[in-house]
């Protein structure tokens, strides 16, 4: 690293930090330590690419934020409520979006499990691109923008949790079936072995 | 004599999930259309008397003990054929839909086209195929998809009557789709370097019960099969069960 840009950083330390100064110091050191164990398990190969590829994004966003300037903090307070929302309900689903279809690529996921997944980031999104959708929604139950976003995503994610209680209930069954009828099995093949040694020693 | 050695280079595959009534007609014919060749019921946890009839009906049975869904049976069928040393597997599903008469013809092709996998389809040979309107128009913009993923013309991705032969039995044996496997195989076996032909076979309408692709399920069928296809496309090939690799191994 060259020693200008370096110097340009310890100016905008001194000029542009004039609040929260400790915190935004320890959100900078955070990210610079993800930064170092994300790059050294990537280096080692130790872990998936799209894995660190979420850590790595979580220390830019880190980095980004301690080291962005009072300006840009302000503009994005001054930016109207309703715009932030729907830039992180948008993000959100995106990365939703990426997950499932990454593990459905790498056969950790079957479609059927994607099914509700998929479902979730895609209601998200269209929260976002369209808040227009919730507005009936937000007229019955007379919920701010947010909490109507949020209400729809939880009944989603109770939608995927009774998902899988039914389909581990249904393991349950299989799998003790599986295990009664390898108990008979081997039951079987004993008794067939002692007739066989009794008419093999008679 | 060993009892389970394999007799003949085939084996006749029939998935049979409460088939009781149509199996006994089914397994009469194949005897009289596909004589000599063994005969695999898997019965894919059946509730009534499927495993009886067709141990009576002179029979290999699979009995699996919990259902597994269509493609889970096949799955065990051609498990089964490649631990067994069988070359060749024509799979002709319990409800009677598939004609046994035309199980020679499959296995014609297969040696003529010398093909890993020979499907009987129901649209080649011009007759009017009796179903719902809406049944036909899916199956049709399915077999438009495929065709452009599979670069060669298919115009039944859904047919189930199958013969398959030679080192695909064993990429089958190791990795098939769970639920509506069909087109899902289809497109996975040309992404690893195989081929299919289709040959003209008309079906018949199932002499009983009823097509597990109905209400809801049709609308999952959509969701699953164009899900599977996309991600499929996005997925490596596998090189160790490739064909230009599996085919060089004896």
């Amino acid at each position: 690293m060259t020693p200008q840009p370096l110097g340009e950083m310890t100016v905008r330390l001194v000029t542009g930090w004039d609040e929260a100064v400790g915190l935004r110091l320890l959100i900078g050191l955070l990210s610079l330590v993800i930064f170092a164990l994300t790059g050294r398990v990537l280096w080692r190969r130790e872990c998936s690419r799209i894995v660190a590829g979420l850590w790595l994004f979580v220390a830019l966003l880190f980095g980004i934020f301690a080291l962005c300037p009072q300006k840009v903090v302000d503009t994005v307070i001054q930016t109207e409520y309703m715009v932030r929302i729907r830039l992180v309900a948008g993000g959100l689903s995106i990365v939703v979006l990426l997950i499932t279809f990454e593990a459905l690529r790498r056969t950790h996921l079957q479609e059927r499990y994607a099914l509700l997944w998929l479902a979730t980031a895609l209601a998200i999104l269209t929260a976002a691109v369209f808040p227009g959708v919730v507005a009936l929604f937000r007229a019955v139950t007379g919920m701010t923008y947010a909490s109507a976003v949020l209400a729809v995503t939880f009944t989603f994610l109770v939608l995927v949790a009774f998902h899988f209680s039914i389909s581990i209930s249904g393991m349950q069954s299989r799998q003790s079936k599986i295990a009664q009828q390898l108990a008979i099995l081997e039951t079987r093949l004993r008794e067939l072995e002692q007739q066989k040694d009794a008419s093999d020693g008679g | 004599m060993n009892a389970a050695a394999p007799r003949s280079e085939s084996l006749i595959l029939v998935p049979a999930f409460d088939e009781e009534k149509s199996l006994g007609p089914l397994l009469r014919e194949l005897r009289e259309h596909a004589p000599g060749l063994d005969v695999l019921v898997v019965n894919d946890g059946s509730a009534d008397g499927t495993a009886a009839v067709a141990l009576a009906g002179g029979a290999r049975v699979l009995n699996l003990p919990c259902n597994l869904g269509v493609g889970g049976a096949v799955q065990a069928g051609f498990r089964y054929a490649h631990a067994r040393g069988y070359r060749t597997v024509v799979r002709c599903d319990g409800d009677g839909q598939h004609p046994p008469a035309q199980i020679p013809r499959l296995l014609d092709a297969l040696k003529r086209q010398g093909t890993d996998l020979v499907i009987g389809s129901r649209f080649l040979d011009g007759k009017p195929y009796t179903s719902t309107r809406l049944r036909h128009c899916g199956i049709r913009v399915l077999a438009r998809f495929l065709s452009i993923i599979c670069r060669k013309r298919v115009t039944d991705p859904t047919s189930g009557f199958q013969a398959v032969t030679g080192p695909l039995l064993r990429f089958f044996s190791q990795s098939y789709p769970c639920d509506y496997p069909e087109p899902e195989a289809l497109a996975l076996m040309r992404r690893q370097g195989y081929d299919f032909a289709e040959v003209p076979a008309g079906f018949r309408e199932r002499t009983a019960g009823a097509s597990t692709i109905q209400g809801w399920g049709t609308l999952y069928y959509v969701f699953k099969v164009f899900l599977a296809l996309c991600v499929d496309r996005a997925r490596r090939v596998d090189a160790r069960y490739a064909r230009s690799s599996l085919a060089e191994a004896p």
